[in-house]
């Protein structure tokens, strides 16, 4: 084997210049200088030591503000420097030749391991980790961790610099409490303005300056904004006075101050309404330092609430407003006056001015509607100043805000006690009037049947005796009665229709109505050789002698009106906004339109004796749907045919079917 | 076959019903003497009297004076009447006077609008008598 001697050259100088270092770094350590280390690794014990730890850079190191940390590949601790120990809160010595691990957070640890890994093939890394310190009361410290890597003679190793961010954070988080308290001031559309505590402005946002109509920054408050505070009833204007010039040394003594009304003349002369609030203004953690105020401008608000109020006044109506807790607040005067009392009054004695028959229902509302927000719309009797008790007609409906919360109530209460005893006579007068034809009608049959019974009595016990002529009169008298006893029979059944409190509601099948109308009718509908269609019918909660009357006037209408041609009959029905709506549409002779509106008329009758009737049928009609809230109408075209229409209430319906379908 | 003439007692204000009544027992072949009482207080001094013992009752039931219902009742409630039929003959139509009347034992007719119908009574009359 042959050495070469420039080989052999070198490697004596490896070996002299390892030696002194040997000797250097032993010397080190024996002097306690730090630096050296001996790491049991994989190959064995090695020692390690900065080759390039001059000692201006070791100082630098020992003394930097910033965490310094030599790791080997394995994340063993080759150095610390103190600031590091301070970050983890453990002695810089105590860290060398331990695994860094351990003061990094568990769910870093996989990242720092592989910028760690990346750091050891060249790359330098950084990367934002948590420190875990030793004493587990301490908070986890945020930090950047760069990672460089270093050349070593012996072993290579990487070079990390941690940043303590933590002040950073802190600035950072203040500059945003900043920005954030800028940006309100800035956007919001009160003024708002901060002085010192000499009164003078130190701060203010555009809105104030705007307010003022000029710069204000070192100018006293009350010069800015001549402020003259509106009077509420409860402070005495001298306390106003005060108040108005020496709001800042207020303010700047600790009291606050919210939604004082004043108004304040501007540099164009116009006035305008404010709501101020003052208060004193202490910047964090300090002694109060001033004094902060906003102005917002309520001019139009108090236009807007000026025309309500005067819109309120205007009314005949008692108007009011209750709070969301249902307590009054507001009353026009039109109730002031007819309770004779103030809002005050009326607020605190709101029960005392009901009736106390209809106190019950009216608390009943208020405990349910104040949660629930259903409006009101009642009658009930309120008692005036006077002790008079007069029948109002009460509405209320909640105001919400953007979530839904009920804010306020608004009412109104109209005096209907004029048009309530109004309806009381009406509807006695229609007693009176209905009951005095039951009884007419009925009393009437009487003397009838005398007449007809004695008529038939002459008839039969001296036709012979008597000249033709009297035969005659005597057949026109009975034929007179007959005809009168058949309309007091109609008056009667019309009569009856409303009078039947008992006509008790059961579910009745339409179909099956209609099924026995053609059986009653089965005379005329061979007689005129009528057709009669039928759709399927619903199933109505509703007295069946209503429905049978109803589908039998129609149908014997449409038989009776016919023309020459058989009557061809349809009965329909459709559901329709939750009511039914039959029709029964024949082809008969119509009915012209001018006749169309008063057909339901009793005793209406458009044919004089041309065709028999009593012209009480569809007046019995009319009065039997309107019994149940229902309309009836008829289309027709003279020559052509009529559709009559009739509605009955549905909604039972729906239960009916919904029960069955189960 | 009855030879001996029964005694009607017809309860009745109005007179030309009293006369077709009478008419109409007539025209069915009965024999009878009728005792007429023009309202309800001389129908009550008739049935409370010891001598009363007719074959039949016909009576109104909206009388003058006393009603016909009170009328019934003290009929109704006279041990000596237990078996006598009592007919009502009204223009009522109302089916509580006719519960009313029915509850006191008497046939309740409504009072008919022709003179055939009128004639009928007489024959109802003889079969409720048992003379058919």
């Amino acid at each position: 084997m042959s050495v070469r001697p420039a080989a052999q050259d070198k490697n004596v100088e490896t070996l002299q210049r390892q030696l002194t270092e040997a000797n250097e770094t032993l010397r080190a350590i024996r002097r306690g200088e730090v630096d050296a280390v001996v790491v049991e690794g994989p190959n064995g014990n090695q020692v390690y030591t900065l080759q390039t730890a001059d000692h201006p850079y070791r100082i630098l190191v020992q003394q930097m503000n910033e965490g310094a940390l030599m790791l080997s590949r394995e994340g063993f601790v080759l150095h610390a420097n103190p600031c590091f120990g301070g970050l983890v809160r453990a002695l810089p010595e105590n860290l060398n030749a331990r695994d860094v691990q351990p003061w990094i957070a568990p769910e870093e640890r996989g990242p720092f391991e592989h910028a760690l890994r990346l750091a050891f093939e060249g790359q330098p890394q950084r990367l934002e980790l948590n420190l875990v310190p030793k004493d587990p009361e301490a908070a986890r410290v945020p930090v950047v961790m760069s990672l460089a890597p270093l050349n070593l003679e012996t072993v290579d190793a990487v070079c990390a610099v941690v940043t303590d961010l933590r002040e950073r954070r802190r600035r950072e988080s203040l500059e945003h409490a900043e920005w954030s308290a800028r940006a309100l001031m800035d956007h919001a559309t009160a003024a708002v303005v901060i002085t010192g505590r000499d009164g003078r402005i130190q701060r203010a946002n555009a809105a104030a300056e705007a307010l003022a109509g000029h710069p204000i920054i070192g100018e006293h408050f009350g010069a800015a904004f001549p402020l003259v505070l509106d009077a509420p009833s409860t402070i005495p204007a001298e306390h106003l006075k005060l108040w108005a010039s020496n709001l800042t040394q207020m303010a700047c003594a600790g009291s606050t101050y919210r939604g004082l009304q004043a108004r304040m003349k501007r540099g164009n002369g116009r006035m305008v309404e404010l709501q101020v609030s003052a208060g004193p203004f202490a910047a964090a953690h300090t002694d109060i330092s001033g004094a902060v105020f906003t102005l917002a401008d309520v001019t139009s608000l108090r236009n807007s609430e000026q025309r309500f109020r005067a819109l309120s006044e205007s009314i005949p109506q008692i108007v009011w407003t209750l709070d969301r807790s249902g307590r009054l607040d507001y009353c026009n005067s039109v109730g002031t006056g007819y309770f004779g009392m103030s809002i005050q009054e009326l607020s605190a004695n709101w029960d005392a001015v009901v009736h106390p028959d209809d106190l019950p229902e009216v608390q009943k509302w208020r405990d349910q509607s104040v949660n629930d927000g259903a409006p009101l719309h009642a009658e009930y009797r309120l008692m005036s100043a006077s002790g008079e008790a007069r029948w109002f007609l009460v509405r209320a409906v909640p105001v919400r805000d953007a979530s839904g919360q009920i804010t306020q109530w608004f009412g109104t209460s109209t005096d209907v006690d004029a048009q309530k005893a109004t309806e009381n006579d009406l509807r006695r007068a229609n007693a009176d009037l209905e009951h005095f034809a039951y009884a007419a009608s009925h009393d009437f049959q009487e003397p009838l049947r005398m007449v007809t019974a004695y008529t038939q009595l002459l008839q039969r016990d001296f036709d012979n005796q008597l000249p033709e002529s009297a035969g005659m009169y005597l057949n026109f008298i009975l034929e007179g009665t007959e005809r009168l006893g058949a309309l007091l029979q109609n008056l009667l059944a019309y009569m009856r229709a409303s009078r039947d409190p008992e006509a008790a509601s059961s579910e009745v099948d339409c179909n099956e109505v209609l099924k026995e109308v053609i059986a009653n009718l089965e005379i005329p509908i061979q007689q005129s050789g009528a057709r009669i269609h039928a759709e399927s019918l619903p199933t109505l909660r509703c007295p069946r002698v209503h429905v049978l009357e109803l589908l039998q006037n129609l149908l014997n209408n449409a038989i009776k009106y016919r023309r020459q041609d058989p009557p061809d009959i349809a009965v329909t029905a459709q559901e329709e906004n939750g009511e039914w709506v039959f029709a029964v549409k024949d082809n008969g002779i119509g009915i012209a339109p001018q006749h169309q509106a008063n057909v339901f008329d009793v005793f209406k009758r458009l044919h004089g004796n041309d065709i028999p009737g009593t012209g009480i049928g569809l007046a019995i009609c009319r009065r039997l749907v309107e019994q149940h809230n229902g309309r009836i109408w008829v289309e027709s075209k003279v020559n052509q045919g009529s559709v009559f229409y009739f509605s009955l209430p549905g909604t039972a319906m729906e239960r009916l079917n919904e029960s069955a379908g189960a | 076959m009855n030879r001996q003439a029964l005694d009607v007692v017809l309860i009745e204000d109005n007179s030309a019903d009293v006369f077709l009544i009478g008419q109409a027992l007539k025209e069915a072949g009965l024999i009878f003497n009728l005792h007429t009482f023009k309202n309800g207080e001389e129908a009550m001094t008739f049935v409370q009297s010891e001598a009363a013992s007719p074959d039949i009752f016909l009576m109104d039931w909206n009388l003058p004076r006393i009603h016909g219902k009170e009328v019934l009742a003290a009929i109704t409630h006279c041990d000596r009447f237990l078996k006598t039929p009592r007919i009502v003959l009204t223009s009522s139509e109302s089916p509580a006077d006719r519960e009313q009347a029915e509850q006191l034992g008497a046939v309740f007719v409504s009072k008919p609008r022709t003179l055939d119908e009128f004639m009928q009574v007489g024959q109802r009359v003889k079969s409720i008598l048992g003379l058919q």
